[in-house]
């Protein structure tokens, strides 16, 4: 993998030009402001493009910027002195610094990444969220409740400002992590403001399959210092990035200090997508797909072939096509803020299938290493030619597959199955499940059962599930938090199960659209110590990967007009219909009446006349 | 859907930043994997102009499109969490363009297929923001069927309302899209659009009488209805732009610091400037997300304000950036206002508030 270790050197650079930012501090000025031509502008940005197979395209966009210096020790600020913002986004840190958030990940995730064939997430799954809206918060505060409030202010403000229901994640949705050495690495090293009174929360919630569409991109774009005049970022269209099978927008704060309390800011945004080449270059000629004509289908002419029938050849492989034929538009130029130049890069197994031309004016030019600093500023395209798209790198393959499924018909309860597979030939290892459900689900621990494709391995729960955290869940108030640690034998399927109830919800809590269902959110999984690289370290040892989400249906009542209207009416129907029907065939009389009527009735008196005859007989 | 965003288009083609718009959109219908074209919305079969863009803020999505929280944004009763580019910070200098579309009926327009807004609601929501000084003039236009009954309860001063069709009425889409498989716009704002894409700028002379007079009968296929009676000004001197542009006025100040009225020449350069800008809301109500191209789905509002000023000190230049980032727009200028306080004088800030409907087939 490239691309962690890259991030650790720019992480590294950016500190750097902090640490000479504080050298070049006069004592006096603790906050950071310096004389105009000491100002410094940490921005990095690069491009990263890597084959798939099934000529798909994987593009990385990634963004880094840090903050001046300030004081994580509020006393100690001057109130005289100004505070500066050079290429931090305004918006972000009085967020940050209102609500003693130390660490903030909000990513947006849609769509499938196929790991069986694309291998692992990129980022080793640390960046990308399940389906839909996933934010984690590392919070500073006095108890749990303090943190509580804390966090509903930061859903609240980032809601407002990244144009998704964020809000909507309140205590019924926050779960507090309890695995977090294993979901944050170097924990200690996060300063405090206050280390006496307070201590750290680390706080998640997610929305399962929340939409995310322009109105999203928009926001990350405007946090970017030069937002898409220049730089890789004017590649970044939401008609493009979101014409993909996967993508994903996230969005890392950490604060880092030195010993002495001066702190900043590191701000990493990644907007990644995978695109299929072949379907966006034919959208280029024809916006709407369209059957192909007659001669224009592959036929293999080796089988037989007529008017009617075709079999097709396999789909060509080799491609050449411009960037701006993806993105529908050029790089514009170097960013002109950084102070290192934008950079582009293909990373691909075999450099002799795979090049990649800077074209500028009308001039091609290439590189060795398939990499590229943006010195120009004019626009600049990038032409990409392959013989074989089949020819990708073997990117590593996921440590482990986990599928969730719900099992179960009625609509009083319901199941669940998730099954892991550890494909390794022999290698074990261990994964910390992490499930947080909605307090309509709620979960029986007791028939909690494992099942094994292995014969050599005991099913015992005992063997399999090392530890278990279970914190129940609190109607409309709490999620049920469920964390297991497992241990997966190598080449085996493991498969837990276990059942829940689904209650009634009362009449105003379902959603507009109920009898769609309730969106579950994803479960999310972390893999330990998977990596034969003994070198790796903190969270680059840790693979995180996410399952899709689930459609619950929970017993809706039928609110539409029509059913309410049928029912109505038939019960007055009925009502008045039995009453008529009584009045009209039968006559109201008194007692006295009814029986000298029916004495006179021919039918008693032939009873009458017989028993007589019985009488006498006797 | 398109409704909607014609209005957004419009408003923010003007200049009204989308710091001043709250677009309310019940739906995602443009990047739900059924739309042909992700990221786009067409107002029109041939598909030139797409109404999504590169740059939309939708302020409300989804679940959160509500009668409750539509009628909280108009009033402005929110808990203190609530961030500050989802509330409509008007004052009494503030003019507010209102634009809802959906599925109505007589008196009332269906949120979300799931509940209503009656139009008292809404005549109730305005006094109260009449009360409490939140708006200077409210435009409050309407596409839905029998949308003319949607302002007839109206009471309170300096509304103007605009509706697409007549009680017992229905309003009409404008075409099906074929290759979308939905009619994608109504006609009353289809033809609205139309006008106000003649629009080229915000130095337009065009007034609200030429936007009514443009939108006839042979257009709509309904009679469209306008309200005037709780209106002070004549139609016909109400400039489009002062309800979907953000036009800059300069003001000459006319007080000295000690609150003297004092006589300056406009050409002054010691006169201080107010800018003013356009708060736009945009919201879009209703639908059912479950069936995202299904052009029936409901409705919406939005709105628009305009507002706000900025204050600049002999030049105009320094104040671009506070109106342009969302979310910290409003509170800066307030900062600011409210460090100088001498010599300024707020002049008129408008408001607008739109609401957009999706009319489709006849809807009842």
């Amino acid at each position: 993998m490239v691309f962690p270790a890259t991030k650790l050197i720019t992480l590294v650079a950016l500190c750097v030009i902090v640490f000479i930012d504080i050298c070049l501090a006069s004592p006096s000025s603790l906050v950071g402001i310096e004389s105009q031509n000491e100002i410094k502008y940490p921005f990095e940005e690069k491009l990263t493009l890597e084959p798939l197979p099934n000529n798909f395209l994987f593009a990385s966009f990634q963004f880094l910027l840090a903050s001046n210096d300030f004081l994580i020790n509020k006393k100690n600020i001057d109130p005289s002195k100004f505070t500066h913002y050079t290429v931090f986004p305004k918006s972000i840190s009085p967020i940050l610094e209102q609500t003693d958030t130390k660490k903030l990940s909000l990513r947006f995730t849609h769509g499938l990444w196929d790991s069986k064939s694309w291998g692992k997430l990129p980022h080793n799954g640390y960046n990308s969220g399940g389906s839909g809206v996933e934010i984690w918060g590392l919070i500073e505060a006095r108890n749990n409740t303090d943190a509580m409030s804390k966090w509903n202010q930061l859903t609240n403000q980032l809601s407002g400002l990244f144009c998704a229901s964020i809000d909507f994640i309140d205590s019924s949705k926050t779960t507090f992590p309890s695995n977090s050495d294993v979901f944050l690495n170097n924990l200690e090293s996060i300063p405090m403001t206050d280390p006496l009174e307070n201590s750290l929360f680390l706080m998640r919630g997610s929305l399962a399959n929340e939409p995310i569409c322009t109105e999203n991109l928009t926001p990350f774009i405007k946090l970017l210092p030069n937002r898409e005049k220049s730089g890789i970022a004017s590649l970044l269209d939401g008609h493009k990035v979101f014409d993909s099978f996967w993508n994903s927008m996230s969005l890392e704060v950490d604060t880092i200090c030195s010993d002495d309390g001066i702190c900043h800011y590191v701000l990493e945004i990644l907007v990644e997508t995978v695109l299929n080449v072949p379907q966006l270059l034919s959208r280029n000629k024809n916006p709407i797909p369209k059957p192909s004509t007659s001669d224009e289908l592959r036929c293999d002419r080796s089988k037989n072939t007529d008017e009617v029938q075709c079999f097709p050849l396999p789909e060509k492989s080799n491609y050449d096509y411009h960037l701006s034929d993806l993105f529908g538009k050029k790089v514009n130029g170097n960013n002109l803020l950084s102070e290192t130049y934008s950079k582009v890069c293909m990373v691909s197994a075999s450099a002799e299938n795979w090049k990649i031309f800077i074209k500028i004016g009308d001039d091609y030019f290439s590189t060795s290493d398939n990499c590229y600093n943006l010195n120009v500023d004019s626009p600049i395209d990038f032409f990409i030619e392959t013989e074989d798209s089949s020819d990708v790198s073997v990117r590593e393959h996921a440590p482990v597959h986990v599928s969730r499924s719900l099992t179960g018909y009625s609509q009083d309860r319901g199941g669940l199955r998730i099954s892991f597979w550890n494909p390794s030939v022999d290698k074990n290892i261990d994964v910390v499940y992490f499930e947080s459900l909605p307090w309509f689900m709620q979960p029986y621990l007791s028939s909690l059962s494992l099942e094994s494709d292995a014969n050599t391995i005991n099913d015992e729960l005992g063997e399999i599930i090392k530890d278990t955290y279970f914190l129940p869940a609190i109607d409309r108030k709490r999620p049920s938090h469920i964390e297991f640690q497992l241990n997966v034998p190598a080449n085996t399927t493991i498969t837990m199960s276990y059942q829940f109830d689904k209650p009634l919800l009362k009449y105003a809590e379902y959603p507009p659209d109920a009898n769609h269902g309730f969106e579950i959110e994803s479960a999310f999984i972390a893999v330990k110590g998977w990596s034969s690289d003994s070198h790796k370290k903190g969270r680059e040892e840790i693979y995180f990967l996410r399952t899709p989400t689930l459609l619950l249906s929970l017993s809706t009542p039928d609110f539409s007009m029509p059913y309410n209207v049928i029912i109505l009416t038939s019960t007055v129907m009925a009502m008045i219909f039995g009453m008529i029907f009584n009045m009209m065939t039968k006559r109201f009389i008194t007692v006295q009446k009814a029986d000298e009527i029916a004495s006179k009735s021919k039918i008693r008196q032939l009873v009458g006349k017989l028993k007589n005859l019985k009488r006498v007989a006797s | 859907m398109a409704n909607v965003l014609s209005m957004y288009r419009t408003v923010k083609r003007l200049g009204i930043p989308d710091s001043q718009i709250i677009l309310m959109l019940s739906d995602d219908v443009s990047c739900n994997s059924r739309n042909l074209f992700p990221g786009a919305v067409f107002n029109n079969k041939d598909h030139m102009l797409d109404l999504y863009g590169e740059s939309v803020e939708v302020d409300y999505r989804g679940y959160e499109v509500t009668v409750e929280n539509f009628i909280r944004l108009l009033t402005d009763r929110w808990d203190e969490d609530h961030p500050k580019s989802k509330r409509l910070l008007t004052n009494e200098n503030s003019n507010i363009f209102i634009y809802m579309t959906g599925h109505g009926g007589a008196d009332f327009l269906k949120f979300q297929d799931a509940e209503e807004i009656a139009s008292l609601d809404i005549a109730n929501a305005f006094h109260q923001m009449y009360e409490k000084k939140r708006y200077n003039e409210i435009f409050f236009m309407i596409d839905t069927c029998q949308a003319n009954t949607m302002y007839s309860k109206f009471y309170s001063p300096n509304i103007l309302a605009c509706g697409s069709s007549e009680f017992e009425e229905s309003s009409y889409s404008h075409h099906s899209d074929v290759e979308l498989g939905v009619a994608v716009i109504d006609r009353f704002t289809y033809y609205s659009l139309e006008f106000l894409e003649n629009i080229k700028d915000k130095t337009s002379n065009l007034t609200m009488k030429d936007l009514f007079d443009y939108l006839t009968f042979d257009k709509v296929h309904s009679h469209t209805g306008v309200r005037t009676d709780l209106f002070k000004r004549n139609v016909s001197d109400v400039l489009i732009t002062d309800f979907f542009g953000n036009v800059q006025e300069i003001i000459p100040d006319l007080s000295d610091s000690d609150g003297n009225n004092i006589k300056h020449g406009i050409n002054d350069e010691e006169d201080y400037y107010i800018e003013k800008t356009v708060l736009d809301l945009a919201i879009e109500a209703s639908g059912n997300s479950s069936d995202v191209l299904e052009e029936n789905k409901t409705n919406t509002l939005v709105l628009k304000e305009n507002d706000i000023n900025k204050y600049l000190h002999n030049t105009i230049k320094s104040g671009h950036d506070a109106a342009n980032s969302k979310g910290e727009g409003p509170i800066t200028w307030w900062k600011t206002l409210a460090s100088t306080t001498n010599g300024v004088i707020f002049t008129t800030l408008c408001f607008i508030l739109y609401k957009f409907v999706i009319v489709t087939e006849p809807k009842n």
